[in-house]
């Protein structure tokens, strides 16, 4: 027994160290965001003389709320273009038996390696002559072509979901459409939810693809973007920085604790034996 | 309802053969049982028949209508898995109605439906509950329910009562052929459970390796099994399979046994006997076989006593408690006119 809760304290103590690496710099930024920046070379942690005037001054600096605006709907419609075409295409790779259903998933799978830089320019190339340089489509519009890991994810879930209640749907008289959107995407939250936290971080973390179609303007371009010049123009300026770097964080945190909700729910709704 | 009519019916999967040439009719208003030991290929045939497997070759015929290239929807039947699959995220009510829902019924036909089935299976209090509050007896029900509430031509049954406790599976079983009788449907109930098939079904179709071995009515199965595989497979315990001689109405095995037999046979055989047709005898009484008992085991109503006489073993139930106890000599006469022969290679029944 003692042997037991000696065990059991040096585990919790290398998960709170854990835990404390990864929560150190974000209470490091969180705490200099605060700072007049006369304080931000001092070596404290707890500012002097905490103030919140780096927030109203980031706002007026740049256009905060656009870049969030825009930021945010991109991440948004493409968060729905990819929970909607992978969790199709991972349907049928789990429930529907086609010649050669295998070997066109390892061909989806292998996708994966293909780094994005590779498809940068002929991609660049197609939304030039489609008339969507400049605009926030090519942003999202990829999204609603599906992807190989939100495929793999989906796919891996449905597997998990009896095939009998594919089957006995098909008995009922249930259209393949009807049987994913009325049996197996319900019962996908779980994992739909951890989908969308991925495919909505990814989307909101992109600088690459942002740079490449929106040209450097305020008005139309991402959070991202809008860090990136910020970061060359106010250098130095740390407390004014990391306020931005907060604000442009919150959204994931907040989708998290959204999603995470149904990550637990979900698990329990299981109608078999 | 509708019979059901399977002609040659062929299924392969790549170079792996499950079904060669099954062929057999079911009337309308019947409940037929297909039994055989795990593998033989009645899950597949099953599945068939409610177009859930593409078929290789043959036919099936439901209501005089060839089914083959009709989709599961159109066959108009309604199936019970081993697993209920219930969908999870719908309450009872739902469940039983989701078909008709997906033919456009109007609500108050569905709501009608369904309050009958249900009240038919006891379920009406439990209509607003999620499948996974229900207890396994329940969620049975409710597959049942589910089933019923179609109107379906023909019920097929994929080991419905596999998951559940011995005690329900003895309640559900007459249960699910009183609902088959009190709806005059046609029923094809698939199990591994020869129990099950004997007590619930019109007829067995018994199954192995993808081959249809005999069809027949429970008894006439249990009295005159086609061939070897049959007679050990039906019947609980199963019957003992001795390699004898038979000649002039006796067959001899072991150290020159010798028994009578109903039979004017010649050659080298397999002699079958059931268990309960022995008869425990005074010592040295004709015909009879002397036996040590080796384990005896009471079921209350009877003892069931593992035998040996030499090499040869020998399982028998005897009625009534005797008393037998573990290392008696014993003397056990079969019953001539319940004694089975069978050819030596190919198993069949020799008359």
């Amino acid at each position: 027994m003692k042997r037991d809760t000696a065990a059991d304290m040096l585990a919790f103590a290398l998960l709170l160290f854990g835990a404390l690496c990864m929560i150190g710099p974000f209470i490091w930024m969180i705490a200099t965001s605060l700072k007049p920046v006369a304080e931000q070379y001092d070596g404290r942690l707890i500012p002097i003389t905490p103030t919140s005037e780096n927030y109203p001054r980031l706002f007026e600096i740049i256009p905060m709320h656009l870049l969030l605006w825009n930021s945010f709907k991109i991440a948004a419609i493409a968060t729905f273009g990819q929970l909607l075409t992978c969790s199709m295409a991972g349907f049928i790779f789990a429930v529907v038996r086609f010649p050669f259903r295998n070997v066109i998933f390892v061909i989806l799978l292998v996708t994966l390696m293909v780094p994005g830089q590779v498809t940068a320019i002929p991609q660049f190339v197609i939304f030039k002559f489609l008339g969507l340089y400049g605009t926030q489509a090519p942003l999202y519009l990829p999204a609603f072509l599906g992807g190989a890991f939100g495929t793999f994810l989906m796919r891996q879930y449905f597997l998990t979901i009896p095939i009998e209640l594919a089957e006995a749907a098909r008995i009922d008289g249930a259209s393949l459409a009807r049987i994913f959107f009325t049996i197996y995407l319900p019962l996908a939250k779980p994992a739909l939810a951890a989908f969308a936290i991925f495919a909505f971080m990814f989307s909101w973390n992109d600088l690459f693809n942002a740079l490449i179609y929106l040209p450097s303007n305020l008005e139309k371009t991402t959070l991202t973007v809008g860090l990136a010049l910020f970061q060359t123009q106010y250098s130095g300026q740390w407390p004014l920085m990391m306020a931005a770097s907060l604000i442009s964080v919150a959204p994931i945190i907040i989708v998290f604790f959204l999603a995470q909700r149904h990550f637990i729910s979900g698990i329990s709704m299981s109608g078999l034996k | 309802m509708a019979d059901v009519s399977i002609t040659a019916l062929d299924k392969t999967y790549g170079t792996f053969d499950v079904l060669h040439g099954v062929s057999f009719d079911v009337a309308d208003g019947e409940f037929i049982a297909l039994v055989g030991p795990s593998g033989c290929g009645k899950s597949t045939l099953l599945r068939m028949i409610a177009g859930l497997e593409d078929i290789t070759g043959g036919s099936i015929a439901i209501g005089g209508r060839v089914m083959n290239d009709v989709a599961p929807k159109e066959r108009d039947i309604a199936m019970v898995f081993q697993n209920y699959a219930l969908y999870p995220h719908m309450t009872v009510a739902q469940n039983m109605g989701f078909s008709l829902r997906l033919h456009g019924a109007p609500k108050a036909k569905i709501a009608e439906r369904v309050a009958k089935a249900a009240d038919v299976l006891g379920l009406i209090d439990y209509l607003d509950r999620m499948p996974g509050q229900l207890s396994g007896g329940q969620r049975q029900r409710v597959a049942m329910g589910r089933a019923i509430v179609r109107q379906p031509q023909v019920f097929l049954f994929d080991e419905p009562l596999s998951n559940l406790d011995a005690a329900l599976r003895v309640q559900m079983r007459a249960e699910i052929r009183n609902l088959h009788d009190r709806l005059g449907s046609t029923s094809i109930f698939v199990t591994h459970d020869q129990i099950e098939a004997m007590t619930m079904a019109d007829r067995i179709a018994v199954l192995r390796d993808g081959c249809l071995e005999q069809v027949g009515r429970p008894l006439d199965i249990y009295d005159y099994p086609a061939n070897a595989f049959v007679a050990g497979f039906i019947g609980s315990p199963a019957m003992n399979i001795v390699p004898a001689h038979a000649a002039e109405h006796h067959v001899t095995f072991g150290s020159d046994v010798r028994v009578p037999v109903n039979n004017s046979y010649t050659g080298p055989v397999q002699w079958g006997i059931r268990p309960e047709h022995f008869e425990l005898v005074p010592a040295e009484t004709p015909d009879a076989i002397a036996a040590v008992a080796q384990r005896v085991e009471s079921t209350g109503s009877d003892e069931f006593v593992m035998t040996a006489v030499g090499d040869v073993r020998f399982d028998a139930q005897l009625a009534n408690r005797p008393g037998v106890k573990q290392g008696d000599q014993i003397w056990l006469r079969p019953d001539p006119a319940k004694s089975h022969l069978f050819d030596v290679q190919s198993g069949v029944r020799l008359t």
